[in-house]
Formats: structure tokens, sequence, C-alpha cells
């Protein structure tokens, strides 16, 4: 277990690769996950309109059923909205600012978070009482209720929403990643790292940081797809991202007026993208638990 | 014992007083509610009167003073769209929230308890990995989008329940409730199931995992040994022990209910707190949204100290260890 990490990394890291796989739910997770990846990042050459170019909008299209044909003389998959925007296209892009500010919100949150938790690990004493009681102050308030307070005070944008994601979730990586640094800098390679006279610095991004990895990463997954579902949450409140910047929760919060009449589709296949979306996360992040478990390496 | 309430007492209005910096702070930061309350082409002596009024031209922190004031005293200033307390609007709202929750909550119990028992009773059996994988689901289904496909299916195609609004309420203790009339039970079923959804996840989980930690322990080995019925180890035994981390857990969740409302009475049309403060930070109403922000963090403070009272009485290792802490 102690060996020099360069030596044992590589196999560690593909005999990883073949136990994750080992699960056929959570392969189906990972490939659910990189195709909708594909599909946002291919959004323009997959999609027949860009969904918030008004020049490409025609009212005469609007509210058609799935599998009609609009003006523009081609099927709309999945129907338009009451804007005679096509929801596939709609979905796609959607779909691509859904994982932009997720992607963006939980990496921000994970590094900062991490840091936080493994300096006061490191450090002990009061910096560590006072930056844990913070934690605990802000962990007894649901994220929601952190984001939307946010969101009151800044007002809309997507710089705001990622900013106010990153506060409502710093907090659980800071927890995380303190109790697998304290472990951690409890083991002997750490104790012998000190009696070696590293530097400070280097026992915290040499070993601490490598070692507290895992434990962050089986985090990471989840609170990346609650940060997806927190904004599309916060933009259907209409306190999200602003009109010209659709996430998926926004086309299902537009189709969400046309429901009592029976016009379905517009809120329907949106939200099967989001649930996939989100579940595919979900997916990988429990059989990144099972494999990296913290309690589990003990 | 009292050591104990008191330093909790202590450290929640030290919370109450933190977050009424921030918010009453982070509030003042945003807009100009001038420009919403006041007719622009209204001449400038009435626009600096209502200014003056309104106590808008003070620096923040006499304004801040002025509002801790107030709030000590149960002022927590007039609504600037409604023109009554801020306060009386959100007492007026908070029953139907409460209501709300607390249906979703036992909801929650109802269906969670019974599940995540034979899940950890029976970990390998098909029923248990099935009863896990829609647990995953739970946690992965947006509220608002189930509460949408709820309302399609339940509401516009089977036309069994209403969509949204509270029917018709009877009055209890002058308060009125919609689970005590038979068409406000209607209305209450979808929200109150829709807000369960969003807990029934973590309910699973977490009494099959305590299932699974006390069915390990001695007591349980010796009740079966003494020859006990299955259904008295397991529904009296083992039970009692999962009684424990369920009732933190919950109650703290019960607080994410409250918060969570939001999104379910926005789709519901529910008259409660949460579209309250919804329509109340779209037309930038400062008081309200202030007090709605002090009201949740007061009852979150509230919901903490219980939980902690609660857990010390029931597993005194938490009090004796912050004693001799």
């Amino acid at each position: 277990m102690t060996a020099a990490p360069d030596i044992t990394r590589p196999p560690r890291l593909r005999r990883f690769a073949a136990d994750f796989v080992r699960s056929p739910i959570a392969v189906v997770g990972l490939v659910i996950f990189v195709t909708l990846c594909i599909m946002a990042a291919l959004a323009p050459l997959i999609s027949p309109q860009n969904p918030y170019d008004m020049m490409t909008l025609n009212l005469m299209d609007s509210r058609l059923r799935p599998g009609e044909v609009g003006s523009a003389g081609y099927v709309h998959l999945l129907g338009t909205d009451d804007q005679g925007r096509d929801i596939w296209s709609a979905i796609v892009y959607g779909l691509r600012i859904s994982l932009g500010v997720g992607l963006g919100a939980g990496g921000i949150a994970a590094v900062i978070g991490t840091s936080v938790g493994i300096f006061a690990a490191f450090r002990g004493g009061m910096v560590e009482t006072v930056l844990m009681r913070l934690v605990d102050f802000q962990l007894s308030f649901p994220a929601i209720l952190v984001a939307l307070i946010m969101l009151a005070v800044l007002g809309p944008g997507v710089d705001k929403v990622i900013f106010a994601l990153v506060i409502a979730q710093w907090a659980y990586f800071a927890r995380t990643a303190r109790s697998a640094a304290l472990v951690e800098s409890r083991r002997d390679y750490i104790a012998g790292a000190h009696s070696l006279g590293l530097g400070q610095w280097r026992i915290i991004f040499g070993h601490l940081l490598p070692n507290s990895v895992p434990a962050v990463m089986v985090i990471a997954a989840i609170q990346v797809a609650n940060a997806i579902l927190l904004e599309a949450t916060l933009s259907f409140l209409g306190m999200g991202l602003p009109v010209t910047e659709p996430s998926l929760g926004m086309v299902i919060s537009n189709g969400f007026q046309h429901i009592l009449s029976g016009r379905y589709w517009m809120t329907i296949y949106p939200g099967i993208a989001l649930v996939l979306l989100v579940l595919s996360l979900n997916l990988i992040g429990d059989r990144l638990r099972e494999l990296l478990d913290p309690r589990k390496v003990l | 014992m009292t050591l104990f309430i008191f330093r909790r007492v202590l450290q929640g209005a030290l919370v109450i007083f933190m977050m009424s910096l921030v918010v009453f702070v982070g509030i003042y930061q945003i807009g100009n509610p001038i420009d919403i309350l006041i007719n622009p082409e209204a001449p400038p002596r009435v626009r600096q009167e209502v200014i003056e009024r309104l106590g808008l031209d003070q620096p923040l922190p006499t304004q801040y003073l002025r509002f801790v004031l107030g709030a000590l005293q149960g002022d927590l200033g007039d609504s600037y769209v409604y023109n009554v307390p801020a306060f009386s609007l959100i007492a007026k709202a908070l029953p139907a929230t409460l209501e709300l929750a607390f249906a979703g909550l036992l909801l929650a119990i109802v269906l969670g308890v019974p599940l995540g028992m034979w899940a950890g009773y029976r970990p390998e059996h098909w029923s248990s990995k099935a009863i896990m994988g829609v647990s995953i689901l739970g946690f992965s289904l947006p509220t608002f989008w189930v509460g949408l496909m709820m309302i399609v299916i339940f509401s516009v195609e089977l036309r069994w329940l209403p969509s949204g609004g509270r029917g018709e309420t009877a009055s209890l203790f002058g308060i009125h409730f919609s689970f005590l009339t038979w068409n406000g039970l209607t209305h209450l079923l979808l929200p109150a199931l829709n807000l369960a959804l969003f807990k029934l996840g973590l309910v699973i989980r977490l009494v099959r995992a305590s299932m699974q930690e006390v069915l390990k322990q001695d007591f349980i080995r010796f009740a079966r040994a003494k020859g006990l019925p299955q259904r008295v180890v397991v529904g009296v035994h083992a039970f009692r022990n999962i009684l424990l981390p369920l009732t933190t857990i919950l109650g703290l969740e019960f607080g994410s209910l409250v918060a969570f409302a939001v999104v379910t009475e926005t789709i519901f049309a529910w008259p409660g707190m949460g579209t309250l403060i919804i329509k109340s930070i779209s037309v930038l109403d400062r008081p309200v949204i202030v007090a709605y922000l002090m009201m949740t963090a007061f009852l979150f403070v509230i919901i903490n100290l219980l939980v902690d009272i609660a857990y010390s009485l029931l597993d005194p290792r938490v009090r004796l260890g912050e004693e001799q802490g």
C-alpha cells in the first residue's frame, strides 16, 4: 500500500477500470453519460435548427405534434413549442448548458472544498475548528435554500448561477476531503514524510492530496448530478439562467403552461433527457462508491 | 443537561444573528425597490417622501439597526406590494406549507420504512434489489418534473385528482387545513406524494443500512436463540433500534422538506410560503424576502435544537461527550 505511487499507479488504474466494468448497470450509466456528452458537444451538427436563433423560428410551425413536418420541410421528431421551436434541437442545446453549468459548478466546488478540507485537516487546531464549524453551519441548511438565497441576492446570470451552486456545494467536498485527509495524515508514510523534513506544501500536494482524491471522486459524480438537478430546478422556478441560455430546466418550464391543454411533448421529452443525464451520473457515482469506499480501503 | 441546552440555544441565536446580517446586507445590494414601488412619472417630491418614509435614505448600518430593533418586537417591516406586515403574510401562508411538509414526511415514512426494512432483512432477494434500484431512481428524478408528470397522468388523462390549489379547507383551532375535508384531501394527495418521493430514496437507504447493522448485533442473535418468532425479532427488537438514526435524519430532513416545498407549491399552485417567496423575489418585495428567510432560519434552528435534545435524551453518550469536551 505504501510503496512509491509511481510504480503502483498505472496497474492500479487499469485494475480499477476492470473492476468498474464488472457492474453492467454502471457500464450502462457510463455509456449513457458519454453519449449525452457527445450529443451536447455536437449540438449544431445533429439538430436541424439553432433553437435560439429567432431567424430560424417560424410561428406557423408552433405546437406541432411529434413527427409532423414543419414549413422548413423537415420532420419535427419530438414536436415544437409555442414559438415553433423544434423540441429535439432545444433538448440538445439545453444539454450543453445543463452539462456545462453542472460540470463547471461541481468542478469549482470540488477544488475549493477539497482545498479547504485538506488544509483544515493538515493544520488542525483553531483553523480546523473554525472552518469545520462553518461547514456544519452551512450543511444544516438544504442546498436548494442556500442557492435560492444566493440567487435572490445576486439576480440571474450564468456566472451567478455557477457561483450560487458552488456556494451551495463546496461544504460537502470540504467535509469529505477533511475526513479522508485526517485518516491519511495519521498513517506512517505521512509521519515518515515529516521526519524526512519535507516541506508542508510538498506533504499536502505530494502525499495528502493524491491519497484523498478517491474519497472526493466518489462524491464528485453525485455532486455534479445534484448541481445539474439544482440548476434545472432553479431555472424551472425562473430564478436561474437568463432566457438567452436555456438549460433543460427552462425548456421544461416553457412547456409547463401547456400540459393542461394536453401538449405533453414539450415537457416529457426534455424531462427524459434530464433524468437520463442525472441517472447516469448517479449510477457511475454509486459504482465509484462501491469501489472506492474509504471504509473498505481501511 | 441544562448546560447542554443552554449552549445549544446560544449557538442557535448566533446562527440567526449571522443569518440576519447576511440576508439583510445581501438583499440591500439588489435592485432599487423605489423603481418598482413608485410610478416613474411621480413628482420628485413624492419620490423623496416615500424614500424617507421607508428609511431608504439612511446608511446601511442604521437601516440594519432599525430592522433588528423591529424584528425583536416581531415587526419585520411592511410588504411593499400588499402594504401589510410581512410577518403576517408569512404567518398566513405557514400552515399550508407545514401541512404539505408533514403530509410529505408521513408518506415518505409510511412507504419508506417497510421497504427499507425488507431490503435490509433480505439484501440478496430480487425484490430488495428492485427496491434499491427504485431508490436510485428517486435520487435522480427531478422533483419538479415528476410533479408535472403526475399532473399529466392523474389530472389531465385520468381526471382522478385536481391539478392545483388547496381545495376546501376546514378550520381547526382557527387555522385552515385541507386534510379535514374530502375535497381538500384530494387536493393534498398529489403534492404530498410529490414531496414524499423526494425523500423516499433517502428513507429506504437509511432504514436498510440501519437494519443490516442491527441484525448483526448480539441481542438479535440472543432473541432468536430464545426462540422468539421472526416477526417479534424484526418488528420489535430490530425496529426499535432503527428509530434512533431515523428520528435524527427525519428531524433534519423536515427542514429540507419545508425548503423544497417551494418547488412543489409552484407546480401545484399550493398557496404556501414557497409560492409567496417566489412571487416576492420576482417583484423585489424586500421585506417579505427578508422575513421569509429569517423565518426559515429560525425554523431550522428550532428543528436542529429539538433534534439535538431528542438525541441526547435517547443516547446519553452524546450529552456526556459534550460535557466532558
